[in-house]
């Protein structure tokens, strides 16, 4: 009964969308941290590209950032019953709990860790680039990629599952799972940062996180780097009692969820709840009004408030996501640190803070703006509500509009969330020379506006794109191809999107003067893509690509013709003029990896994404 | 007053979902009644303005629906068949949502709406509880209220009473009667006994098509005197159902109930039935169960 219930559970989530869009982002995010040079992930030891420990180092980056998956194929195994309504039919069956909690856990773990199989496939084809320096590879090692995989990753996502099973079951709620995949992520990363600079806890961080990445680099600590491109450490001595340690940890886990769960009471997480309201059946309480109802009247204030009620609405549903929490976190905690492990280590220390949180921090600011646009642009859909709101008289352009104003607003609130982290961490590490002018000028205005750039192309993708996923996937593309662009030379300042030219100085990444301009150009292109994006709109119930693009050239005659109209002038004119100055040409963008980065063990640099 | 003219459509994988309906709809409830599968939330989502139609044209008093929709949603109220609601949100909150949406946006009269349809649909005291923690009944109730903002004079209700209790259910049902003396309102409904206790005309839609048309009263008397019935046992009803024109079997005491239609008496044991509406509409449909039968 155990390995069906395994084996049921396996297809379904294999079935899922989950499944296939962490595969796909995970063999994106490999595949760039090793075909390009502008994802760095890990201690940038300077060994060979496909060298054994590049490929454990960076499998065991990418499980940090795999963490926030991991609930969500845990969870399902948790809410699915309640969801579905079929709770009460299997568990009046003869299943029993072991072979039921336990198949199902098996069987969603299983998902997960094959899911995670997109990280050796996505690094060993990206090591195939043909525009990879040659010199900077080896000989692929298989030896390397079922070490880092199996021995490391896969026991890391078990180990982390069983957690997150025992938060689900304990606390019955999506929120509280997710909140305590906050409290594991933060000590890890705080950890991770102690690492270099207090030896003496070295050993304890290499037993007290779940991936074994402390103990990985303590093994590897004294290894030349001509060891570190040929050996593997063997599965003894702090790597063999980190894996001991968790797997006893996870086993005491599965045992807690297995004594709490129970077949009698529903397991609701958060919002699968259904907790039953009794009313009182006697008859309405009066209210204060009565009378006729009052009517719509629609002038310039209604607009208006129609507009500010849809962005609120937006912006409350997205603040008030978990996802969003533990992302928000995660690069809080993430850019601080940062700025923590910079600051007095020489040199202007705003430049090196503002340097290390745009690192820190872009990744987070480009997964929001993706991830969310796809969840506002099919919100209604995605919850039923469609056909409710549409039949309302709200007026078409209060759709895609005032969701990417939402957008940018949440985009620049973390921004400047991660400029105070920055500051904050500058004084608290006793820098007196806290410039919060630089910060503004230099990181918070340039990366909201680029980042909020993303965000419109990613609502517009959405609204043309199939179904949510299909959208995201071709989002995560658009990305990697930028900084493929990037990487190659190929990038053109007034062809890849969002693009504006700057140059990298002392390892800081420098705009030109001339950026702006380029980002008024860019704007002019947004504003066409929002146009777009409202007239291809799904209002109702005829969702073919075909008749939405005729109903919207029709409705091109019109103020919002006038609109596209002046953006395609703007994006002429301004574009027209960059290209005679000349600023565009410029060589690829390097990112000096050397003196742009942090202290050499530090685990969790993300690099820049150049642009964003 | 509402006008469709020859209005058909099909989906773009085939299926003909209205396949020429005309019909012309005056103020009061007016009931579609049909079985499930016979297009009625594809005519009630065209006439809301959710489903351009392939075919044919819907007019409510001057506007044309498919040309100008959104003059249309400001006199409209509509209730989905199937709905679902925004995560994280109450009742009052997403009904206050709705109701600017609907272009009330005053603080004053936006509150005097949520209230008094709250109040009205007997959600005041849960109205601070999320919309997902409802029960299927308490969403429903909810849908009702929303319909219900902003004065609406054409009313599109697509099987309103599905999960409703027996008391719930008459508590809507009044309350349409009440908002139905002045504006048009829309009803379909698989339950013939909506239809008989509050509309004043109806329609019997079955694969796509109007079968019948008329005021309930009239099409109940014009079958008086052909609907007879009998009682046998459940081996005979092949062979009844081989010889006469059969509306209808239903279950009495573990016995089985035949009607059938016929214009003179029978004879065989038959004896004359008062058949209701639901013999009217079970009348309409039988051609079509029939075919589906012998198919």
């Amino acid at each position: 009964m155990l390995l069906q219930i395994l084996a049921f559970e396996f297809k379904l989530q294999r079935r899922a969308p989950l499944f296939w869009v962490a595969a796909g982002l995970f063999f994106l995010f490999a595949f760039g941290a090793t075909a390009s040079d502008a994802i760095t992930l890990g201690t940038g030891s300077p060994v060979l590209l496909n060298s054994p420990f590049r490929i454990v180092e960076q499998h065991l980056v990418i499980s940090i950032f795999y963490m926030i998956v991991t609930p969500a194929f845990i969870a399902s195994v948790v809410v699915r019953d309640d969801e579905t309504g079929f709770r009460p039919i299997i568990w009046s069956t003869r299943v029993s709990k072991f072979d039921y909690l336990m198949g199902r856990f098996a069987g969603a773990s299983l998902a997960a860790i094959v899911a995670f199989g997109s990280v050796p496939l996505g690094m060993w084809l990206g090591s195939l680039m043909p525009w990879l320096d040659p010199q900077a590879l080896g000989p692929a090692r298989a030896d390397a990629y079922f070490f880092a995989y199996v021995i490391l990753a896969a026991p890391g996502i078990l180990f982390t599952a069983s957690i997150y099973l025992t938060l689900a079951i304990m606390t019955r709620s999506l929120m509280a799972t997710y909140l305590g995949v906050i409290g594991l992520m933060i000590p890890i990363l705080v950890a991770a940062s102690l690492y270099s600079k207090m030896p003496e806890f070295r050993s304890m961080i290499g037993i007290a996180e779940p991936f074994g990445f402390g103990a990985f680099l303590e093994m590897t600590t004294d290894w030349a780097i001509a060891r570190r491109n040929q050996d593997l450490p063997n599965l003894t001595g702090p790597l063999l009692g980190n894996r001991l340690f968790w797997a006893s940890l996870s086993i005491f886990c599965l045992a807690a969820a297995y004594r709490r769960f129970s077949f009698a009471s529903p397991i609701g997480a958060g919002h699968a709840r259904r907790k039953r309201i009794s009313l009182p059946s006697a008859g309405p309480i009066g209210s204060p009004y009565s009378g006729p109802l009052p009517s719509g009247c629609f002038d310039a204030a209604t607009a208006w408030g129609q507009f500010r009620a849809r962005a609120a609405l937006e912006i409350w549903q997205m603040v008030k996501n978990p996802a969003f929490l533990v992302l928000i976190a995660l690069g809080l905690a993430n850019a601080s640190l940062s700025v923590w492990n910079v600051v007095n280590e020489g040199g202007p220390a705003t430049d090196a803070s503002i340097a290390a949180v745009r690192r820190a921090f872009t990744l987070v600011s480009l997964i929001i703006a993706i991830y969310f646009s796809g969840e506002l642009v099919w919100r209604e859909r995605d919850s039923r509500v469609h056909e409710m709101i549409d039949a309302t008289p709200l007026p078409d352009w209060a759709y895609a509009a005032p969701k990417t104003v939402a957008m940018g607003v949440v985009l620049a609130a973390i921004l400047a969330a991660s400029a105070l982290a920055g500051l904050l961490a500058q004084l608290l590490k006793g820098d007196e020379g806290i410039e919060p002018s630089a910060y503004l000028w230099l990181y918070l205005l340039p990366g909201a506006f680029d980042v909020t750039l993303i965000a419109i192309l990613a609502v517009f993708v959405q609204s043309v794109s199939p179904n949510k996923y299909v959208g995201w996937a071709v989002m995560i593309l658009c990305i990697l191809t930028r900084i493929v662009a990037a990487d190659t030379g190929f990038g053109h300042d007034l062809i890849v999107y969002g693009q504006v030219p700057s140059e990298t100085h002392n390892g800081f990444r420098i705009e030109q003067d001339g950026a702006w301009w380029f980002r008024l150009y860019w704007a002019s292109i947004a504003a066409l893509l929002m146009v777009a994006s409202h007239l291809l709109w799904r209002r109702g119930n005829d969702l073919q690509l075909g008749f939405r693009f005729k109903r919207g050239s029709a409705r091109l005659r019109g103020p919002v013709g006038l609109v596209a109209a002046a953006a395609a002038t703007m994006a002429l004119v301004v574009g027209l003029s960059l290209s005679t100055t000349g600023m565009q040409d410029r060589e690829p963008e390097s990112i000096a990896r050397s003196s742009d980065r942090m202290d050499d063990e530090s685990l969790y640099a993300v690099g820049d994404v150049p642009g964003a | 007053m509402l006008e469709l003219r020859n209005v058909s459509h099909v989906y773009p994988d085939g299926t003909r979902a209205i396949d020429g309906v005309s019909l012309s709809v005056q103020r009061g409830i007016y009931g579609l009644l049909g079985p499930n599968g016979a297009g009625k939330s594809t005519l009630m989502r065209a006439i809301a303005g959710l489903q351009v139609p392939t075919r044919g044209e819907i007019h409510f008093d001057e506007i044309d629906i498919l040309a100008e929709p959104q003059r249309l949603r400001r006199r409209l109220g509509y209730l989905p068949q199937d709905f679902g609601v925004y995560p994280r949100i109450s009742a009052y909150e997403m009904l206050e949502h709705i109701t600017i949406l609907k272009g009330i946006v005053s603080a004053k009269d936006r509150r005097a709406t949520v209230e008094r349809l709250l109040d009205q649909v007997n959600l005041w005291p849960a109205r601070d509880q999320l919309l997902t923690s409802f029960s299927g009944g308490m969403r429903q109730r909810f849908g009702i209220a929303q319909a219900l903002v902003g004065n609406p004079d054409l009313i599109i209700v697509d099987e309103p009473t599905a999960g409703l209790d027996p008391e719930q259910r008459n508590r809507f049902l009044n309350l349409l009667a009440e908002i139905g003396e002045n504006v048009i309102v829309l009803l379909s409904t698989h339950i013939v006994e909506d239809v008989s206790h509050l509309c004043s005309r109806m329609a019997v839609l079955s694969e796509g098509r109007i079968r019948l048309e008329g005021a309930p009263g009239e099409l109940i008397r014009e079958t008086k005197g052909r609907i007879w019935m009998k009682v046998i046992d459940r081996s005979e009803l092949d062979e009844a159902r081989a010889r006469y024109d059969l509306i209808s079997t239903r279950l009495l005491a573990g016995r089985t109930i035949v009607q059938i239609l016929s214009d003179d008496h029978p004879g065989n044991g038959f004896i004359p039935a008062d058949g209701g509406l639901e013999a009217v509409y079970f009348s309409t449909l039988a051609p079509q169960t029939r075919q589906i039968e012998t198919e």
